[in-house]
C-alpha cells in the first residue's frame, strides 16, 4: 500500500479570518489533497476557504531552533522568493495549530524562517512555520457555494438539534409531580 | 537506527514543561517512551473509531424513516473523519497509515473492545449513541487537556462533533423507553447488552493500569480510570431510572457518604477474552477492515491513474 504524499491543510472560518492550520490528508495530487481536506475538515466548523500545501514544501521548528537560525554568521540574505509565515502562539486548548502571520521574501525556507523570528517580534511564538507561496493550493470563492455551504444547511448534524436537556428536566420534574410520564 | 541517549536533564527539563501546562509539538525534543506510548495510544484510538463505524453502519439500511437514516449516516461518517484527524497525530510522531494499518489487519493493534459487540436491533443503535459515545465524551474531554498538542486539538474537535452523537442517542433512548410497550422492552434489551461493554471502554481498574502511571505524569491523563468511570456511571444512573429503565447490575446501590453510584463487580475475564480475540465479532470486525482495503485498491487504482493522465496531458 502507499500512503500517497501528505498535505498540510488550511482553512479559513470568514472572509476576513487568517488560515489556520486544522491537520492533514493524503491524497495523489492538490485537486484530491482539496476534495479530500473538505471532505474531512469541511463538515464543521463552518470554513469559506482551504488551501492546501504538500508536507514537503513546509519548514517547521520551534522557538528554540528558530533562534539558532539568527545566529552570526548563519543569517542568510538575498530577496528570493515569497513565503507566507504561521505560527502558534498559545499553549492554549484549540482545535486549530498555526496560524497565519504574514509573509517575507527570503532565499529559501530557513532564511524565511529567520527572517520571519526577526520580523514578528510582537508575541512570543513556539512554533513556526515557513511555506513558499507557491507550494499553495487554494478554493476559489465561487467554490463556496458548492463546497462548503452545503455542510452549513445539515442542521441535524448538531447538537443544537437535540433537546435532550429540557426533555430530561420535564420527565424529573413531572415525575417528581407525581404525574404518570408516558407517550400518549 | 541510532542510539539515543536521554540525559537526565533533557527528562527534567520536558517534565518541567509538562508541569507547566505547555503543549508539546512534534518539533519538540521528547522521550523516546512518551512518543512510542503516544503512538501506540493515538493509532489505538484512531482504528477505534473506523471499526467504530461498524456496529451501526450495520443499520443504515434498515432505518426506520428517512431522518433516522440520515441522522446515522452523518453519524458514521464524522466517525471516519475522527479516524482521520487521529491517524494525523499519529503522523505527527513518526507513525506511517502504512505500519498502523498493517498493524491493526495483522491483529497486532488494538482498537475499544466495545466495538466487537453486535447490534442485534435498530434500539441498540439509540443506546451506543448515549451510552458508547456518552463514555467517549467522558473521556475525551479529559484527553483534550493533554500534553501533546496534536492529540489535544484532535481531541477538542471530535468533543465538538461528539455532543450530537451522544443527544441524538439519547432522545430516540427517551422516546423508546416512554413509547409503546414493545419500544420499551427493545430498548431496555439494548441497555442490558451495552452497559458492562460501555463500563469496561474505560479501561482496567486503576491498581492494575500499569500505563497509566506514566501517562499521568507526563499529562496525557489527567483523571484516572476508575474516576472516570465514576463519573460517567453517576451521570447516566438517575437518567436512567428517571425514564423508567434499568441497568442490569443486582449490586448498584448510591452511597450517601459520597454522593456516588456504586457499581457491582466487573467481569474482567470477560473483557480479557473479547481483548485477546475471543469476542462475539473480532473476526467480523477485522475481515470488514482487511476486506473494504483489498476490495478499494481499484478506487485507489483509478485515483493514481486520473492523477498521472492528468499530469500528463498538455496544459
Amino acid at each position: 500500500m502507499s500512503q500517497w504524499p501528505r498535505y498540510e491543510v488550511f482553512v479559513k472560518a470568514s472572509e476576513r479570518g487568517p488560515f489556520r492550520n486544522v491537520g492533514s490528508v493524503h491524497a495523489v495530487d492538490t485537486e484530491m489533497a482539496l476534495q479530500n481536506a473538505r471532505d474531512v475538515f469541511g463538515r464543521r466548523p463552518p470554513v469559506v476557504a482551504m488551501w492546501v500545501a504538500p508536507e514537503s514544501s513546509i519548514v517547521s521548528a520551534n522557538s528554540e531552533q528558530v533562534g539558532a537560525l539568527n545566529d552570526p554568521g548563519r543569517a542568510k540574505e538575498g530577496r528570493g522568493v515569497k513565503f507566507l509565515i504561521f505560527t502558534k502562539d498559545s499553549h492554549r486548548g484549540s482545535m486549530t495549530f498555526v496560524e497565519e502571520r504574514g509573509s517575507v521574501r527570503a532565499p529559501d525556507a530557513l532564511a524565511a524562517l529567520a527572517k520571519a523570528a526577526r520580523t514578528f517580534t510582537s508575541s512570543p511564538a513556539y512554533t513556526w512555520w515557513a511555506v513558499a507561496e507557491s507550494s499553495i493550493s487554494s478554493t476559489d470563492s465561487d467554490d463556496i457555494s458548492s463546497m462548503f455551504h452545503p455542510a452549513a444547511t445539515k442542521r441535524y448534524r448538531s447538537p443544537r438539534a437535540y433537546h435532550t436537556h429540557s426533555m430530561m428536566r420535564q420527565i424529573i420534574e413531572a415525575s417528581t409531580d407525581g404525574i404518570e410520564v408516558g407517550n400518549e | 537506527m541510532s542510539e539515543r541517549v536521554e540525559s537526565k536533564a533533557q527528562l527534567a527539563a520536558f517534565q518541567a514543561r509538562i508541569d507547566r501546562g505547555e503543549r508539546i509539538e512534534s518539533d519538540d525534543w521528547m522521550p523516546d517512551k512518551y512518543r512510542k506510548q503516544l503512538i501506540r495510544m493515538i493509532s489505538q484510538h484512531a482504528h477505534s473509531e473506523i471499526v467504530g463505524m461498524l456496529p451501526e453502519g450495520a443499520w443504515i439500511t434498515r432505518a426506520p424513516n428517512l431522518r433516522r437514516k440520515l441522522v446515522l449516516l452523518a453519524k458514521v461518517q464524522d466517525e471516519a473523519g475522527h479516524g482521520q484527524y487521529l491517524y494525523h497525530a499519529a503522523e505527527t510522531l513518526g507513525a506511517t497509515r502504512e505500519e498502523m494499518v498493517e498493524l491493526l489487519h495483522e491483529g497486532k493493534a488494538k482498537y475499544a473492545n466495545v466495538f466487537n459487540y453486535p447490534t442485534p436491533s435498530w434500539a441498540d443503535v439509540s443506546v451506543i449513541g448515549w451510552l458508547v459515545d456518552g463514555a467517549a465524551i467522558v473521556n475525551q474531554t479529559m484527553l483534550a487537556k493533554a500534553s501533546y498538542g496534536p492529540y489535544s486539538r484532535a481531541m477538542v474537535r471530535i468533543c465538538a462533533e461528539e455532543g450530537f452523537h451522544k443527544k441524538q442517542g439519547q432522545e430516540m433512548v427517551i422516546q423508546y423507553a416512554l413509547g409503546t410497550p414493545f419500544q420499551k422492552e427493545m430498548v431496555q434489551g439494548a441497555i442490558d447488552r451495552w452497559w458492562w461493554p460501555t463500563l469496561m471502554m474505560f479501561g482496567l481498574p486503576d491498581s492494575e493500569s500499569h500505563h497509566s502511571v506514566q501517562l499521568m505524569k507526563w499529562g496525557v491523563k489527567t483523571k484516572s480510570n476508575d474516576e472516570l468511570r465514576q463519573d460517567f456511571v453517576n451521570e447516566l444512573v438517575p437518567e436512567l431510572h428517571a425514564i423508567g429503565l434499568s441497568v442490569p447490575d443486582p449490586d448498584l446501590r448510591f452511597d450517601e457518604a459520597s454522593g456516588n453510584w456504586l457499581i457491582g463487580e466487573i467481569d474482567w475475564d470477560e473483557f480479557w477474552r473479547v481483548v485477546s480475540g475471543d469476542g462475539p465479532l473480532n473476526k467480523e470486525r477485522l475481515s470488514a477492515r482487511r476486506a473494504a482495503h483489498d476490495d478499494g485498491l481499484w478506487v485507489r487504482d483509478a485515483l493514481e491513474a486520473y492523477a498521472a493522465r492528468k499530469e500528463g496531458s498538455p496544459a
